[in-house]
């Protein structure tokens, strides 16, 4: 008896998580298929024929929806390798060395993230124009690598700790230059981690708003900026279309999440992040 | 890349010091900006709102993520899936996320409005400033929940398993070991995300502005939109620059204990 | 693992081999809201105005459109006029955001005018002209204005047994709160407060005052705008106003239209379009656009606003840009604009025998902008001064305050604001 209540508490719960985590998210996608006119009804009609009149549309209205999503897709991925990369690589850094300067540098990598990202933008907007970055992937790929760094190097730190000390130094001891230390034993040992960073930068750099708002004209324009433009304030929002672009804009994070769960799962684990 | 972040952070501390035309020839006026922030009443009430909210997000959030990381770590079967569940809110754009939220609570045709209306509970957040927060909170805690659950549940997975087991066997009941085994686990692992959440939590923006814009009659203000309708709304650069260096103040008083501890327990301990 | 970071690999020098984005051979970049381009373009399903751009692009070259909301459009031009070189060419510009600090900003259009004209200037509506006229030189062209008409939901009228409009806007609020009290699941208006309370200053008009003068007097504390006051407080209480009048956006409003929840609102003629939309809308062809019944002096109280082509002076293609507002502004461009769905800023326009034919409130329509008023006059604390009479406005609603009181903080805050000459 007392099992069974115990198994039942914990079905119990697992159905609230997931009706937590997945209700809002569920209510988007339905509603993509569903009329506009039909969105803001209060009892929800459960049972409607889907219709796709609003997938069709966002290829009618904004004809360049798709392009935006491929901008996304390449940003999102070189600012993913530029970041990860260098986390692991000041990671190392942070893990085998010790000193001062080290350690004062480490909490200025965290202390400056305490500056709202929307006043970096206002020095940064006349620098940007001036070196002739503005609408380009460049800027857009080096802030969100940026932005996520100081948190990358924390975790990659805690990943090359858990790799044993005697492991370099055997390597050496076999005459293993810093450069092959690094390629044969750290990196690959690290890669879980390096995957479970990948993951956080990517997902910023494919929802972020601001910086792409103001560094972006035309040509290095991404998709949280259509789904801002649906919202309109002078004709109204059609909330059909926005649901769609927004059901859309998921697909990739989800097959992301999905396809990397295995590695996500055992690299956070495996590396135990203990701050 | 650091030099990115510092030298815009320089040029800000400065800017804080002057009136300019959209960032254009500034000119230096001393403290007055700080000073008209420091006696703005809305200020206060921005300043007071994210201190409630963000403490409120950090606990609760941290609670909830340890509880739902001890379901999802005790599961035998579909734990990956589970792991995959709590993880989606993460990657839906803030955007839609509060927008979906917007409608679930909307004080007309909304589920959950609607709902608490049958239980005899009035949530119209439209109206009612302190209702207004509390959306604003759980949905804060929602789309960030999987971050703070990442970090406890690798946590509680790196547990051997045969600690356990050996409680087990010296008769441990299942609050012993929580206590005595996972506990101590868990605390460094909460201190990092605390921290982080702090950071993000005290710069809050979009869930605010997106549901409320900081109303009804700027009750619901919180300091990022403040700096926002100062800075882009009033196009008062000056102003909003040094709002953002306060919040840089704020947040490090409020964090600070955290701060210390990692940066003792991370780079001081060799 | 391996897999992946090959897969990562590919994805990287996919990504640098697009980086190098080829330039078009002459082309202008233009910023404005999609509804500017649409209208231009003559995109829209249904519209019969057709592409007024087309002689133009064959001559001069492309037109890279650069569309987002509203209030980001202006946050992005005055970023862009502050550098150096712009990045944008040409820009829509809405009246409200005007300002001495803009105008600085702004290229004078007056010496481009004089040696290449634009077709028959003068039937451009002086007024518009003159409210982007600063220090006697002329900084924009008007494009398009949205002038409020009192919509309204047919059927629901009908349903509840009212067969006209009121002749004055005092029956007109009367009617609004029986609406509700016939069927207490409609209410009377469809409005919200917000930053621009257009609602707020289209009532006091309604009260025969302006709640703020070209000349920058401001009549907060006026008798004549405590009853505005009043009204609105009388509206919002007896439900002939919609209860998230405080916290709505457009949508909401827009949304309580279309689906029945509110049966009358003070909106530009033009959205009668979206309200009747039979895939939006539950009430497709009910919702009609007539003039605001008048004021206590006769006058029809319509508030308007107005959005310029602008060119910045920092434009690196200044004659283009110049070139291209001289073909939207042309007599018969203004007229196919409309035929898209634009407001007319000629007001021949509306006798045009295109235009009678598609669009039954033209006569309406055109008595209304012949009385439009600007409401709020820009200056630089504009968007403060605006929020300032909402958050008043408001606390009085919530019961914070009295109309007199919030008449007087008003007075009180927003004066310091106003420019002093």
């Amino acid at each position: 008896m007392r099992k069974f209540i115990g198994r039942f508490g914990k079905a119990l719960a697992v159905g609230l998580i997931s009706v937590w985590s997945l209700f809002p998210i569920a209510y988007v996608v339905l509603n993509a298929f569903k009329q506009h006119r039909d969105i803001f009804v209060f009892p929800p009609d459960v049972i409607f024929t889907p219709t796709f009149d609003n997938f069709i549309s966002i290829a009618e209205v904004y004809p360049q929806f798709f392009g935006y999503m491929l901008n996304s897709l390449l940003i999102s991925v070189s600012a993913t390798l530029v970041c990860v990369v260098a986390s692991a690589l000041a990671g190392y850094v942070y893990s085998r060395f010790r000193g001062k300067a080290l350690a004062a540098s480490a909490f200025y990598l965290v202390a400056i993230r305490l500056l709202p990202p929307l006043v970096i933008t206002i020095p940064l907007f006349p620098w940007v124009n001036i070196l002739g970055l503005a609408d380009t992937y460049w800027v857009l790929i080096a802030l969100y690598a940026a932005f996520w760094l100081p948190l990358n190097v924390l975790i990659m730190k805690e990943f090359i700790d858990q790799i044993p000390r005697s492991l370099d130094e055997s390597a050496i001891i076999d005459g293993a230059s810093e450069w092959q230390l690094l390629r044969h034993i750290i990196l690959p040992l690290s890669a879980q981690g390096m995957v479970a960073c990948a993951v956080f930068v990517f997902v910023f750099s494919w929802n972020e708003y601001v910086y792409a708002f103001i560094f972006t004209i035309q040509n290095a324009k991404t998709t949280p900026l259509v789904l801002a433009e649906i919202m309109d304030s002078v004709t109204g929002t059609n909330y059909g279309v926005l649901f769609a672009a927004a059901t859309i804009q998921l697909i990739p994070v989800v097959l992301l999440v999905l396809v990397l769960q295995r590695q996500l799962v055992a690299g956070l684990t495996a590396g135990a992040v203990k701050g | 890349m650091t030099f990115m972040l510092a030298g815009p952070a320089v040029y800000v501390l400065w800017l804080s010091f002057t009136v300019s035309n959209f960032g254009q020839n500034p000119q230096f006026v001393g403290w007055q900006n700080y000073a008209a922030i420091l006696t703005d009443r809305y200020f206060w009430t921005a300043a007071w709102n994210t201190f409630i909210v963000v403490n409120a997000v950090v606990y609760i959030e941290l609670l909830l993520a340890v509880l739902v990381a001890l379901v999802v770590a005790s599961l035998k079967t579909g734990r990956m899936l589970m792991f995959a569940v709590v993880l989606v809110p993460y990657g839906i754009s803030e955007v839609v996320g509060v927008l979906s939220w917007r409608f679930l609570a909307d004080p007309s045709i909304g589920l959950i409005t609607n709902t608490l209306a049958l239980i005899g509970i009035d949530f119209n957040w439209t109206l009612n400033p302190e209702a207004a927060l509390v959306l604003i909170t759980t949905i804060s805690i929602w789309h960030h929940l999987p971050f703070s659950f990442v970090i406890i549940y690798a946590a509680i997975i790196s547990v051997p398993n045969e600690l356990y087991e050996a409680a087990r066997v010296d008769g441990a009941t299942k609050w012993q070991e929580f206590w005595l085994i996972t506990a101590p686990i868990i605390v460094p692992a909460a201190l990092l995300a605390i921290i982080f959440r702090y950071v993000f939590a005290f710069r809050m923006f979009s869930e605010v502005w997106l549901v409320t814009q900081g109303g009804p009659i700027r009750l619901t203000e919180v300091l990022g939109t403040y700096l926002y309708r100062t800075g882009f709304r009033y196009s008062d650069f000056g102003g909003a620059a040094a709002t953002g260096w306060l919040m840089v103040l704020g947040s490090l008083l409020l964090a600070a204990i955290y701060l210390r501890a990692i940066y003792r327990s991370a780079f001081r301990d060799a | 693992m391996k897999k992946s970071i090959g897969l990562l690999a590919l994805a990287a020098s996919l990504s640098l081999s697009v980086f190098a984005v080829p330039a078009s051979a002459q082309s202008i970049n233009v910023l404005g809201h999609r509804v500017h381009q649409s209208v231009s373009t003559g995109e829209s399903a249904g519209t019969t105005g057709g592409d007024v751009t087309e002689t133009w692009r064959a001559e001069n070259g492309d037109i890279n459109w650069i569309t987002a909301d509203v209030t980001p459009i202006h946050d992005r031009l005055f970023r862009e006029m502050t550098l150096d070189a712009g990045n944008i060419d040409l820009a829509f510009f809405l009246n409200r955001f005007v300002s001495p600090d803009v105008f600085e900003l702004l290229e004078p259009l007056d010496g481009y005018q004089a040696e290449s004209p634009i077709e028959a200037f003068d039937g451009l509506s002086q007024g518009m002209r003159d409210a982007m006229t600063y220090d006697g030189k002329l900084y924009g062209i008007p494009f398009r204005h949205a002038t409020n008409a009192l919509l309204y939901n047919s059927k629901i009228l009908a349903d509840q047994g009212i067969d006209s409009i009121p002749e004055t806007f005092a029956e007109l609020v009367d009617m609004a709160i029986a609406i509700h009290e016939n069927d207490p699941e409609v209410y009377g208006f469809a409005n919200h407060s917000g930053t621009s309370p257009t609602f707020i200053l289209n009532l006091a008009l309604a009260h025969g005052v302006q709640f703020l003068e070209p000349d920058y007097t401001l009549n907060a504390d006026t008798p004549e705008f405590i009853e505005t006051l009043e009204t609105l407080k009388r509206l919002y209480d007896n439900g002939g106003l919609v209860q998230d009048y405080i916290s709505g956006t457009l949508d909401t409003i827009i949304a309580d239209m279309q689906n029945g929840r509110a049966a009358l609102s003070l909106n530009p003629f033009g959205r009668v379009a979206v309200l009747n939309d039979a895939e939006l809308s539950r009430f497709p062809g009910d919702i009609k656009a007539v003039a605001v019944p008048a004021d206590p002096n006769g006058v029809t109280p319509a508030q308007t606003e107005v959005w310029y082509m602008v060119i910045p002076k920092n434009s690196t293609n200044k004659d283009l840009a110049w070139s291209l507002i001289r073909a939207l502004s042309s007599p018969d461009a203004t007229v196919r604009e409309a035929l898209n769905g634009n407001g007319p800023v000629r007001p021949a326009a509306y006798q045009d025998p295109r235009i009678v034919e598609t669009n039954p409130a033209a006569e309406e329509e055109a008595l209304s902008v012949e009385s439009a008023k600007v409401a709020f006059p820009g200056f630089d604390q504009a968007a403060r001064a605006q929020e300032i009479l909402s958050e008043e406005a408001d606390a009085m609603l919530l019961g914070r305050q009295t109309a007199a009181e919030a008449a007087a903080n008003m007075q009180a805050r927003i004066s310091p604001l106003l420019p002093t000459n």
